[in-house]
């Protein structure tokens, strides 16, 4: 028996080293290199900018910072997040608020079903790559935030390996490097070059869902921004509130409606049924521009 | 409570423990203890039908002693007989209620009577074919008098509800457990470590092989019309390796869990996917089913010492038989069916004890082309008659194999050939484990495969899909 439970014990030790060495080399092996296109937490702090971009996949890759600027002569910073919830983006935004230089004048929120949606599974964080990677020992000081998640194990924070229970092909890219940000040909898909194919799907998406905004009020108050939502275009209008819904969420702050917009050039605006293409996400960083320029003089 | 669940990571240690540590010098206790840790282990699912296994352990209990004391042979029979009412019926009620009902009415609405449908809201509940086939070779055993029945109630109830095996087997016969539940049992260190090994191989069957292939299954089998031939021919094969590995996953754990508590469980699978032949195929796939079906249903029919037409009817009865325990739907029968049409000419050739060596391609690192042959022939039809196991109901069966020729619609996703890789791992590991040659004399080897199947384990952990398919027979 003592032979059995000492050799159990130094399994479980040799299994505990072996995962630290692994998960130690992974960490040197990304250090400073992000995995992920979003993996920016660290670029959250000391931001010194006019506004934010606040949203998911479908606003951090399609509006553009720079185009904007372009427009309004303003500077700006897009802390969209792959993937997220609007509960995780107040997460992200109240992380980079209580870092920032100096506080945004303006938060553009991405006001869509994709983003708000009650049914969008607001209470798990996503389990991506670039938030996997992050957990063990919390090099970032990031835990906290998602601990408040349903999906949150304890038990990931601390074990080695523990955290790629069910990814196992996203261990792989992490192990392999395939994710590196400094290895990446498309940091950003609107500078690809390869087509990605067009999948436009008219079925709409949940259009009756309730839009949640948690205590994004409170938050605009508390550090006095102006908020200006927008509804991005997506093809066959996949991801666009009810009018009813559309104007529940207008009472509370102003809101840049594209609805239908691109509808007769889907395939040249669109390269899936999200996502803008490069073409798209520029133009459509132009016309919110516009649209933001106008507000801000409406304001002044 | 689920072998991989992490209830049952915490309920193994505290049970070993006290069984090993508080209980180890007093058998009386540690039977107990067993008894209580196997009401805890299936109360865990559904307390309810805890009921059902009591009931069963009590009358076989009472019948065993009864059919001992009783002075003749047909006084012998008549509890003998209370017996096979209360398990069968019982098994009879839970599980095939339902079935004969709906065949019932529809019998008669195709002779143009109406009838309302309506059936009994039953939950079958688990295991529950398994552990009544167990009570029931206690009392038929000792009706021919292979046993003495017990006079411990704990050590039986021990017997009937051992925790490893109680809901998905192996069907333990009391002539091999019983013994040792009475018996005080050794740990040793050679068990342990046999143990250990037989769940992590368990594991790595179960989550890596058999959940892996699981989505991709579902999905070729819920909606067949939209994929091509090629991708729901690879969903067959799927399905092959997704029982294969969930079950005799299963019977590993539950095998190595019973060493480590000083038990030796009977052997469930012997590498059934390496039977050049259907007869050998089923002295390897839950032999401890195919066995009790033998023992006590095809001997008492004759067996093969009877007439050539009788002989076959008694092949197909076992056969149907064998189909029908598995679950109450024609698709069980249908594919017995199969199993004694491709049996059959086997026996009136008299080559169905051709290939009974224990281990194929014994001192070969590979099998002979011929073997390879006979093997690739058997696994073919295997798969087909999976087809009929796994489908809903017949007509849905033959529209998937009718869908193996659709030529067109592209070649299965590269993900679904990505989940090939379980399937082709456990092949290797189950060809280097039938000379037990998985792991190696050399320390450092060996330790690396326990860590990298214990790593691969975890990786592949999927918490959506960790049901044992098993159960639900």
């Amino acid at each position: 028996m003592q032979r059995f439970i000492l050799q159990a014990a130094l399994f479980l030790l040799a299994w505990l080293a072996i995962g630290y060495t692994v998960e130690g080399a992974l960490y040197l092996q990304m250090l400073d290199k992000r995995a992920h296109v979003h993996e920016d937490w660290p670029d959250l702090m000391a931001l010194d900018c006019d506004y934010w971009v606040v949203g998911d996949s479908r606003t951090t890759g399609h509006l553009i910072p720079a185009v904007i600027d372009s427009v309004t002569g303003m500077s700006g910073h897009n802390i969209a997040y792959s993937g997220y919830r609007m509960r995780m983006g107040l997460d992200r935004l109240r992380f980079a608020l209580e870092h920032a230089k100096t506080k945004p004048k303006w938060v553009l929120l991405q006001s869509d079903l994709s983003y708000l949606a009650e049914s969008r599974i607001q209470d798990n964080y996503p389990m991506k790559d670039g938030v996997l990677r992050y957990f063990l020992f919390d090099q970032l000081g990031i835990n906290a935030f998602y601990r408040r998640y349903d999906n949150w194990r304890e038990l990931d924070a601390w074990l080695p390996l523990l955290r790629y229970k069910g990814y196992p092909l996203i261990f792989a890219k992490h192990a392999l490097g395939w994710n590196r940000w400094d290895k990446r040909g498309d940091r950003g898909y609107w500078r690809l070059e390869r087509g990605v194919g067009f999948t436009a799907s008219a079925t709409k998406t949940g259009l009756e869902d309730s839009l949640l905004i948690f205590d994004l009020l409170e938050l605009q108050e508390e550090n006095e921004f102006h908020l200006l939502g927008f509804i991005p275009p997506s093809p066959g209008a996949r991801w666009q509130p009810t009018p009813d819904n559309r104007s529940k969420l207008n009472a509370l702050f102003p809101i840049v409606d594209h609805t239908g917009l691109f509808a007769n050039a889907e395939e040249a605006y669109f390269h899936d049924r999200s996502h803008f293409s490069e073409k798209g996400a520029i133009e459509y960083s132009l016309l919110i521009g516009e649209a933001f320029m106008k507000r801000q003089t409406h304001i002044e | 409570m689920l072998f991989n669940s992490p209830e049952f990571l915490v309920f193994l240690p505290i049970v070993f423990g006290l069984y090993w540590f508080v209980t180890r010098r007093n058998l009386k206790a540690q039977n107990l203890l067993l008894l209580a840790a196997s009401y805890v282990f299936y109360g865990w699912w559904d307390w309810r039908f805890l009921g059902l296994i009591a009931l069963s352990t009590i009358v076989d209990f009472l019948v065993g002693i009864r059919i001992e004391e009783a002075p003749d042979k047909a006084r012998k029979k008549r509890w003998l007989w209370v017996s096979l009412a209360v398990n069968l019926g019982i098994l009879g009620y839970f599980k095939y209620a339902n079935f004969f009902i709906e065949n019932w009415i529809s019998a008669w609405q195709s002779l143009g009577f109406t009838m309302h449908a309506s059936t009994l809201q039953v939950i079958l509940p688990v295991g529950i074919s398994f552990y009544t086939f167990q009570t029931l070779s206690y009392s038929i055993d000792i009706y021919r008098g292979n046993l003495k029945a017990t006079r411990d109630p704990v050590a039986f109830g021990a017997f009937v509800s051992f925790f490893p095996q109680l809901v998905a087997g192996p069907i333990e016969r009391a002539t091999n457990l019983l013994p040792q539940i009475t018996s005080p049992r050794t740990f040793t260190y050679e068990q342990g470590r046999d143990g250990m090994r037989l769940i992590l191989w368990g594991m790595f069957k179960k989550v890596v092989v058999a959940d892996s292939c699981a989505p991709y299954v579902d999905m070729c089998f819920d909606n067949p019309e939209a994929f091509s031939g090629s991708t729901l021919i690879l969903g067959a094969i799927l399905f092959s390796f997704q029982i294969y590995g969930d079950f005799s996953g299963y019977s590993d754990i539950a095998i190595g869990t019973a060493k480590l508590f000083g038990f030796e469980l009977m052997t469930n699978f012997k590498f059934p996917y390496f039977s050049r032949d259907i007869a050998e195929f089923w002295r390897r796939w839950h032999i401890s089913l195919s066995t009790w079906f033998r023992d006590y249903l095809y001997i008492p029919l004759g067996g093969s010492r009877v007439s050539k037409p009788k002989a076959i009817r008694n092949v197909f009865v076992i056969f149907l038989v064998s189909g029908f325990w598995h679950g109450a739907n024609w698709t069980f029968i249908v594919w017995g069916g199969i199993h004694a049409l491709l049996f059959i000419p086997l026996f009136l050739r008299g080559t169905n004890r051709k290939n009974t060596s224990d281990v194929v391609a014994e001192g070969r690192w590979l099998p002979s082309p011929r073997e390879l042959i006979q093997m690739g022939w058997t696994f073919t039809a295997v798969t087909i008659a999976w087809v009929f196991f796994r489908a809903d109901n017949i007509h849905d069966a033959s529209q998937y194999l009718a869908g193996w020729t659709a030529v067109g619609g592209g070649m299965p996703s590269s993900r679904m050939l990505l989940s090939t890789l379980g399937p082709v791992a456990v092949f290797a590991g189950d060809w280097l484990l039938r000379e037990d040659k998985l792991y190696s004399n050399r320390k450092w080897l060996r330790w690396g495969v326990y860590i990298a199947v214990a790593t691969t384990i975890l990786f592949a952990w999927n918490d959506a899909s960790s049901q044992f398919i098993y159960f639900q027979f």
